[in-house]
């Protein structure tokens, strides 16, 4: 009977306490209309400005990987009317972390790319937690320059916490692909609007991040590398690195 | 025969009709349910159980993918000659011949302009039932000359594939069909024009090795066979046991070769929404260009 929230953070607890409460009640009988329910909701909305307005370092980045926030594919259903998704990269593979294809929205037709992170846990290994591969890279680019030739805008979703760092990726040439992304993208003359959805990590997340219009979505973090990944290099003692996250807390 | 025409393997095989009793039943070679050759028309050909895109000709899938009546045919009467005098097994001029009284067409591919949801395209489509879509020099020949056409009257340009590839019986000058289609594309993508390239069942070697595989787009129907050396081939040279399912469309959308695979039923609103996507903007841009009257600003140009 609980409410459905994936993502219990520990700063969220007394908002999920009152939603409880509310659902309560309404099981009771009790109108969404009714002096309980409104007052309740009242102190809802109050209690999550204070509590979202006030948030830690380390709390702004859990509500940036919040399981529960909107991905890529969400906003694609949102925003437009119909979608194409184009695939691959023409080389080696398709990455299932980087969705792109061309949409419509009214009269308007535009080419989408961006960083997928999935929804539950079989989607978000299906994605690769929205890891890119070279190939995704590669598939951003290749589609960046289909919009280009046909004077199609481009939209831009990054949502990752980085390039994915695995020894195929190696094998293949992450580096290169993220410097080809970056280079090229400044030749695409078609505009280009950049929307940071959730996390912006990294080279992953700038091979997809230059545009025309950079902006950022409430609430959402870009930064050279994951708190995680800076500890890593900084701390190589897996005990000091505790030590530099603890600082955010 | 060409071996790879009789060859029984997945979905490379063709079926004979009077295998059956009337011709008004076809049994689906890939899951054996015994089809109504009237209602298996009527579903362009798709398999209602197991989606087995049936091979069909050029003529079904201009009714599929083109507004009715609106299809305008180029070229049609040429054919092809013998300049190599070639002989395997028979004469090529009789396989000519044969072909094109069995068939009823003059060569492997058939061009001209139609329009689809009301946009005219260019358009070819080749026919496999026609020396297996071999390209020959007049199936270079017409591929060009239609995507010369898309430059010279701003046309987007789709081309449906069938072929085992180059046409033997031709030696170089079916080689050099290669490079000379891939000038007509490569000119057409200087225009700034986009070429829709859809995959059918085959499309192998010489064919997918040029124009097959230069489009913007590219889209191929379910389960199709696509690579450049076939399957016997990679057995017979290289000795390479394949793995299940190599090479047929779903494997190539895995490595990244291919944009999507597109049901036959959806082709036509697929093909139709992308043209419409690339040709929409220029055409915009176009429009104010003339309406400033001489003054030739690219701001307006994305
Ligand atoms: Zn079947």
């Amino acid at each position: 009977m609980a409410i459905e929230r994936v993502g219990n953070l520990q700063f969220e607890a007394p908002l999920l306490s009152i939603e409880e409460k509310i659902e309560i009640l309404k099981q009771k009988g009790f109108a969404s209309q009714s002096k309980e329910i409104k007052k309740l909701d009242e102190r809802l909305r109050d209690l999550e400005e204070k509590i979202y307005e006030n948030l830690s370092p380390w709390e702004e980045v859990q509500l940036a990987r919040h399981p529960d926030r909107p991905t890529l594919m969400q906003y694609i259903n949102l925003i437009f009317d119909d979608f194409s998704e184009l695939h691959g990269d023409r080389l080696y593979g398709d990455d299932p972390a980087i969705v792109g294809g061309i949409a419509s929205m009214g009269e308007k037709r535009l080419m989408v790319v961006g960083h997928e992170k999935g929804r539950n846990t079989k989607d978000r290994l299906k994605h690769n937690f929205g890891m890119a591969s070279p190939e995704g890279f590669r598939k951003s680019l290749r589609l960046m320059k289909v919009a280009e030739k046909f004077a199609l805008p481009v939209l831009s979703f990054v949502d990752t916490p980085g390039a994915y760092p695995g020894v195929g990726a190696e094998e293949r040439g992450q580096p290169g692909a993220i410097a080809m992304n970056l280079k090229e993208v400044f030749s695409i003359r078609t505009p280009i609007v950049v929307v940071i959805i959730g996390e912006g990590g990294s080279g992953g997340a700038l091979a997809l991040g230059i545009g025309d219009k950079v902006m950022m979505m409430k609430h959402s973090i870009y930064s050279v590398i994951s708190p995680e990944g800076c500890a890593a290099i900084l701390w190589k003692d897996k005990k000091k690195r505790l030590k530099l996250l603890q600082l955010f807390v | 025969m060409m071996n790879w025409m009789t060859r029984a393997r997945r979905g490379i095989r063709t079926w004979h009709k009077k295998d059956l009793p009337g011709g008004l039943w076809e049994k689906c070679p890939s899951c054996g349910e015994i089809l109504y050759v009237e209602s298996l028309e009527k579903g362009m050909s798709v398999c209602p159980k197991c989606f087995n895109h049936f091979r069909i000709t050029s003529d079904k899938y201009l009714q599929i993918l083109f507004d009715e009546g609106t299809f305008k045919e180029m070229d049609s009467a040429i054919h092809s000659s013998d300049p190599l005098n070639f002989m395997d097994r028979k004469k090529y001029t009789k396989r000519i011949k044969s072909a094109r009284k069995t068939t009823g067409c003059n060569s492997a591919v058939l061009t001209g302009t139609a329009e689809l949801n009301g946009r005219i395209i260019a358009v070819a489509i080749m026919n496999f039932s026609f020396l297996g879509g071999s390209m020959g020099s007049v199936v270079g020949e017409k591929i060009a000359r239609i995507a010369g056409k898309a430059v010279k009257e701003s046309l987007p340009l789709v081309v449906v594939s069938a072929s085992g590839g180059a046409r033997m019986q031709e030696s170089i000058l079916s080689l050099m069909q290669m490079a000379k289609v891939s000038a007509a594309i490569a000119a057409l993508s200087n225009a700034g024009l986009p070429f829709i390239s859809i995959l059918t069942n085959p499309t192998t070697g010489g064919v997918a090795a040029s124009f097959a595989f230069q489009g913007d787009i590219i889209i191929a129907e379910p389960k199709a066979l696509i690579g450049f050396a076939g399957p016997r081939v990679i057995k017979e040279t290289v000795g390479e046991e394949l793995p299940e399912g190599f090479q047929c469309s779903e494997f190539l959308l895995e490595h990244g070769m291919i944009d999507m695979i597109c049901n036959r039923k959806e082709l036509k609103n697929t093909i139709g929404f992308f043209a419409e996507s690339f040709m929409r903007n220029k055409e915009l841009r176009y429009k104010e260009e003339s309406l400033d009257n001489g003054k030739k600003t690219l701001s307006i140009i994305w």
